[in-house]
């Protein structure tokens, strides 16, 4: 351990977030009364990888407080102590100290030790005094886990007060490991550490387990006894890589996962009433008592699970999936075993640690650059070789269609590196939920759905400020108090849906809540009196527009949650920054539903390429329902000028493109072009341009980054001919259609 | 008073604005930027116009990928016929986190001038505001007038850039 730990730090930071993010997710989730021992596992799982690897990485502060918090989590997980509330609070506000620590260890703050002092007297306190639960069970705690006995040898830089602390961790990784007989420390002239360990762990495991710590080339593992040596307990288990010992044959023959257990299996289960295998997660071993009427063979397959005693697995035995649910769940893969795979699997999912890499985000942008490049590049051939005869140059023709697909699918596999589902946004609102409702006294059940929808990891990490934005007003504004609901009708408790969908190339996410909803004409009063220019018959849509802008607010009290006006305008802001609108749609005393729509992803669009005096341009396809040649009798005029379009019965407002970007030359006839039909937010409108010239996959590029917004411009993109063509807005230019206006007022 | 003021701010400035500087033509004119501002200097190809742009804004083009939008100075500066012969150059410039092109008649060369070299401009009217001119500069017959280029660039008027994010 004497070289630069330093390296590693950021990987330890990250990893600590992640710890305390599931461990956050895990708490809120837990039902105190019932809690399922498999989350009380993963919770205490959690604390303890901080603990060991800030310990490692000489953080005392971090691993002083999760010792602390570890210990009490192993006294809950192992029944010693019953699940209060309390402890909840305590590990949750535990979790924001030791973030706050971890940020500041990073160098973002100051690290606040008077909380970390205060939560760990907290959590000391709440392991000392809690009540305890099951005594019987704690001393399950205990003997029966040592299949093999290991003599183990290792070294440590010597005088390092670090290595000590190490070794200390280390021990105590044994100890969960299995059953520390005997641990020497070095003697005088030596600087082996001897430690005798019962364990059924297999020596790859411990010799993990060892370097970590100690220097590599001084660890020895000896097997002094092998599976069979299991003197100390009536209750044999069986180690996973190693052959068991031949055990009579039951009616159900249970398989190893890597290597068959010769004979296998659990040892006289005349009465099997559940086996299952533990895969990734350390699960309880119970194997087979000798009296014969047992039950649930499981193998531990990297980690060792106390077992318990007879007297409590003839308990077991009658209830073995409810004993044992961590167990059953788990037995997901054991395909051999029908009995094991008819238990649901869906607990399973999310966690699989399937084979991933961390990639700095960097290199994947630089790669979907390249990408986006090399569709450029991919469409100027294609075009280039648009002019070439089809029959003489069939080879080259098939060989571009070839290249266009390749280059379509691995642009759709690079892009998809980047997508995240969005619950990693989603996940955080429990708790602010959670918190906040209690700091308000209101009773709000927060309901998610979509959570697997995906999103640009960009989009992500932007949209997760202006949703936390959304979910505290509709907390604050939009559900009633307790009183106010029960006078309304309506149960007590509030409701908030946040949901998360596809539709049409967009991501949706809406935010609703059962709560007042808008009060028009306190917007309007208050509108009034800030001098906006409003009027009485205005539409619904246009007065909720209102509470975006800047500085509007109609609460009656400002509260420090929300209520000072700062804020929606700005929400509206970030998520047009991202390409993304935002609706609103609510109704007096039933409540208030805000959409937000945000483009898949920010970098590529299906396109249609249109010509307007000359001009390129591209019209997003997804807003596109149909294109035709207009006849004159569709053409309608509303005092004197052609304004309306009559489609087969529908009147739709005329967007004339050459108007709109005041194109030079002549006005031709709406005879003489096409009529695109858009439709945004189930507005229609025809946009009339020249001609149409094919569809594109086009790669967004950004107008902004060097010059400004555009109206009715949403972006540009570069064409096949290295020519930069502009992209439509066709939301915006929809919008200007119903106003009847021009795009530059 | 306004002569003393100026004064000062050269004598400011003067450390600042010593340095390497590019000179271009517009019409008769020669102006002359701090040439780390500039990138690269290419021909003048085909820009797709902007709607709703003001005239010296020619519209936007491709540079590797990146949308630069190119401002025709002798339009802004009223110098020189707004003309596009093979020696009109684009002058690829980096003022702060933006790429944008400017048009020209032409590139001189780069000269180094120290600060005895640069005077302060006197006010006056013209259709470059006197905030933009850092000075003015004489070699031998020659007068240089010094571009504060990325003051131009991010100004209001020029309108490249959001009001919002000013």
């Amino acid at each position: 351990m004497s070289f630069d730990m330093s390296q590693f730090h950021e990987v330890f930071f990250e990893e600590s977030r992640e710890h305390l993010e599931s461990m956050e997710a895990l708490l809120l989730g837990v039902d105190v009364l019932h809690p399922v021992s498999e989350d009380l596992h993963a919770i205490f799982r959690a604390a303890h990888s901080i603990k060991g690897s800030s310990s490692t990485f000489g953080f005392t502060d971090l691993a002083e407080l999760t010792h602390v918090m570890e210990t009490l989590l192993d006294l809950v997980r192992n029944n010693a102590i019953a699940l209060t509330e309390e402890m909840v609070d305590a590990c949750l506000a535990a979790g924001d100290v030791l973030r706050n620590l971890i940020d500041a260890h990073q160098g973002h703050g100051d690290p606040d030790h008077t909380a970390a002092d205060a939560i760990r007297v907290r959590l000391a306190g709440l392991a000392d005094n809690a009540p305890r639960a099951g005594g019987a069970e704690l001393t399950a705690h205990g003997d029966s886990r040592r299949a093999r006995v290991y003599q183990l040898g290792f070294a440590v830089s010597a005088g390092d007060a670090r290595a000590e602390q190490g070794v200390e961790n280390l021990l105590g990784e044994l100890r969960e490991l299995g059953d520390v007989l005997e641990a020497r420390a070095p003697q005088d002239g030596e600087r082996e550490w001897r430690v005798k360990l019962a364990s059924d762990v297999d020596p790859e495991t411990l010799r993990s387990v060892l370097d970590f710590v100690a220097d590599s080339a001084s660890v020895t593992i000896e097997q002094l006894s092998g599976a069979a040596a299991s003197q100390v307990s009536s209750v044999e288990s069986y180690g996973f890589f190693d052959a068991a010992p031949g055990a009579p044959a039951s009616e159900e023959s249970a398989y190893g996962f890597f290597d068959p257990l010769p004979d296998a299996a659990v040892p006289a289960a005349s009465e099997p009433a559940d086996e299952a295998y533990g895969f990734f997660e350390p699960i309880t071993p119970p194997a087979a008592p000798e009296n014969g009427s047992a039950a649930d063979g499981s193998y531990g397959f990297f980690e060792p699970m106390p077992e318990r005693p007879v007297s409590e697995l003839l308990t077991a035995a009658q209830t073995a999936v409810r004993v044992e649910p961590e167990a059953a769940a788990l037995a997901t893969l054991a395909t051999s075993n029908p009995a094991a795979t008819r238990e649901p699997a869906a607990r399973q999912s999310g966690k699989g640690d399937s084979g991933s890499i961390r990639v700095n985000i960097e290199r994947v942008d630089q790669m979907i650059n390249l990408v986006g490049e090399l569709v450029i590049t991919q469409a100027m051939i294609s075009q280039a070789a648009g002019a070439l005869d089809p029959v003489l140059f069939e080879r080259l023709h098939n060989g571009i269609a070839l290249l266009e697909r390749n280059t379509r699918d691995l642009q759709e596999s690079v892009m998809s590196i980047r997508m995240l589902p969005i619950s990693t946004v989603f996940n955080r609102f429990p708790r602010v939920v959670r918190d906040l409702s209690s700091k308000l006294g209101k009773k709000v059940e927060l309901v998610t759905s979509g959570e697997h929808t995906e999103l640009d990891k960009g989009l992500v990490e932007l949209i997760s400020d202006p949703l936390t934005h959304l979910i505290r007003n509709s907390l604050d504004h939009g559900i009633e108090s307790p009183e106010r609901r029960r006078e309304a009708g309506k149960s007590e408790g509030g409701r908030i849906n946040l949901r998360a969908y596809h539709q049409s190339g967009n991501i949706v996410i809406e935010v609703a809540d059962d709560g007042g909803g808008l009060n028009r004409n306190r917007i309007l009063a208050k509108a009034r009196e800030r001098g906006l220019p409003v009027s009485d018959n205005m539409a619904d849509q246009d007065v909720w527009q209102l509470i975006f802008e800047p500085g509007f607010s109609t609460a009656d009290q400002v509260t420090d949650v929300s209520g000072r006006g700062v804020g929606m305008d700005v929400v509206k802001r970030n998520i047009s920054s991202l390409g993304g609108r935002i609706e609103l749609d609510s109704m007096l005393g039933v409540g208030t539903r805000v959409t937000v729509r945000l483009p898949l992803t920010l970098a590529i669009l299906d396109g249609m390429s249109v010509d307007i005096a000359g001009e390129t341009y591209i019209i997003p396809l997804d807003y596109v329902v149909e294109s035709l040649q207009p006849t004159p009798a569709m053409l309608k005029a509303v005092s004197g000028v052609e304004r309306l379009l009559d489609v087969r019965g529908e009147y739709l407002p005329i967007i004339d493109l050459h108007e709109a970007f005041d194109t030079p030359g002549e006005r031709r006839g709406f005879e003489s072009g096409i009529m695109v039909i858009l439709e945004s937010d189930g507005t229609k409108a025809a946009a009339f341009v020249d001609s149409l010239i094919g569809q594109h996959q086009v790669v967004i590029k950004s107008l902004e980054a060097n010059y400004r917004r555009v109206a009715g411009i949403s972006g540009a993109t570069i064409m096949g001919d290295g020519h930069v063509a502009l992209i439509l807005d066709p939301q915006q230019l929809v919008s200007m259609a119903r106003r009847a206006g021009h795009p530059a007022d | 008073m306004v002569e003393g003021n100026m004064q000062l701010a050269v004598a400011q400035e003067g450390r600042v604005i010593a340095g390497e500087f590019l000179t271009f033509t517009l019409g008769g004119e020669e102006y002359a930027i701090d040439i780390l501002k500039v990138q690269e200097i290419r021909g003048y190809d085909a820009v797709t116009r902007i709607a709703g742009a003001p005239e010296f804004i020619k519209g936007v083009i491709n540079l590797r990928g990146i949308i630069v939008p190119i401002v025709d100075l002798r339009v802004k500066f009223k110098a020189g016929s707004a003309e596009f012969t093979p020696f009109t150059v684009v002058i690829i410039l980096n003022v702060g986190a933006r790429v944008v092109g400017v048009v020209v008649d032409g590139v001189s060369d780069v000269l180094t001038l120290a600060p005895e070299q640069i005077r302060p401009a006197p006010e006056f009217a013209s259709a470059i505001g006197t905030e933009y001119i850092l000075g003015l500069a004489s070699i031998a017959e020659r007068m240089l007038i010094l571009l504060d280029i990325q003051r131009l660039m991010s100004a209001n008027e020029m309108a490249l850039v959001d009001e919002a994010i000013l």
